[in-house]
């Protein structure tokens, strides 16, 4: 196998492991309020 | 006629050939989709759960801004300090999304048509090929999701127009817009790039024809075959769909090949 090829196939292997970890760690990523929290927001609010 | 006689079966004949001479082949063309998927729903779950979160809260919240005695617009009320930090997240998740179905499709399309190009006897290679498919899938995601965007807007209009009148077949033009849009695709991978498959389709309208028209019996009749074997046994259609549906993808795949291959020598000569 040439170097280039080598590297493609280790960023190809990068990328899929990147997205596996993101998707992973998805509510760390993208916080969302609890349930209950929410409920209580909502009605302070209304 | 002459084109379907000349042209259009020897290649069907010929692709079928090709995928009864090569058994493992075919079985590792169906796997590498099969895998393809399978990563999708890994990857895809949360990032649709996480989504549809995301739905909820900004429709929760931008309801309770819209009450009457707050008098504010959609538009504003996205805005709003609240909820503009849910509507970022929510667009980057779809663009994570986005991503997932990029990298997934470029890799296992790029690896197919390359064991497709194996089963014919051709040179090739497979991180040259997923390179070729990445660059047309990058021009085709961008195609996809305004088609997908579309959609949904036009998906979120039905919901609103059925409640006051009968649906007007709008939502089956989008659907049929969209299989062309695939298979217009399916022909620019095959030919090895955009620009080749859009001058290919745009010197052989009459022949695209027919391949969309071989393309959709194919589909048809499969799809029927899965409906009859359900009545059957509903399990049925699980390995149905497994033995009819990977290797027509890969037999579609090896017939584009050669279609637009023979016509690209044709034009080069």
């Amino acid at each position: 196998m040439k170097t280039a090829e080598l590297v493609f196939v280790f960023i190809v292997l990068l990328v899929i492991l990147a997205l596996v970890v993101l998707t992973a760690n998805i509510d760390v990523l993208f916080p969302t309020p609890s349930p209950v929290e929410f409920a209580k927001t909502a009605i302070n609010a209304t | 006629m002459k084109i379907i006689q000349k042209l259009i079966i020897p290649k069907c004949i010929r692709a079928g050939v090709c995928i009864i001479n090569n058994p493992l082949a075919l079985l590792a063309s169906a796997l590498v989709d099969v895998l393809a998927l399978v990563m999708f729903g890994y990857l895809s779950a949360p990032v649709y759960a996480k989504l549809t979160e995301h739905i909820i809260i900004i429709g929760t919240l931008v309801s309770q801004k819209l009450q009457p005695a707050r008098g504010q617009s959609v538009l504003t009320a996205l805005y709003s300090v609240d909820i503009s930090g849910f509507v970022k997240q929510m667009f980057l998740l779809l663009g994570l999304l986005l991503m997932i179905v990029y990298v997934l499709f470029a890799i296992s399309q790029g690896v197919n048509f390359s064991i497709a190009k194996y089963m014919m006897n051709r040179k090739t290679a497979i991180i040259e090929e997923i390179t070729t498919t990445a660059k047309t899938a990058a021009v085709w995601s961008i195609i996809l999701a305004g088609a997908y965007f579309i959609r949904t807007v036009a998906e979120i209009r039905q919901v609103i127009v059925s409640k006051f009148s009968e649906g007007i077949g709008f939502m089956q033009v989008l659907e049929g817009i969209e299989v062309l849009l695939i298979i217009t695709a399916l022909a620019t991978f095959a030919a090895g790039s955009f620009r080749k498959g859009v001058l290919w389709i745009s010197n052989q309208k009459l022949l695209f024809l027919y391949c969309i028209g071989i393309t959709l019996l194919l589909f048809g009749a499969i799809s029927i075959a899965l409906r009859l074997l359900g009545s059957i046994n509903p399990m049925l259609v699980l390995l149905g769909g497994l033995f009819l549906f990977f290797p027509a993808l890969a037999w579609l795949r090896i017939f584009f090949i050669q279609i637009t291959a023979e016509m690209t020598r044709k034009a080069e000569a």
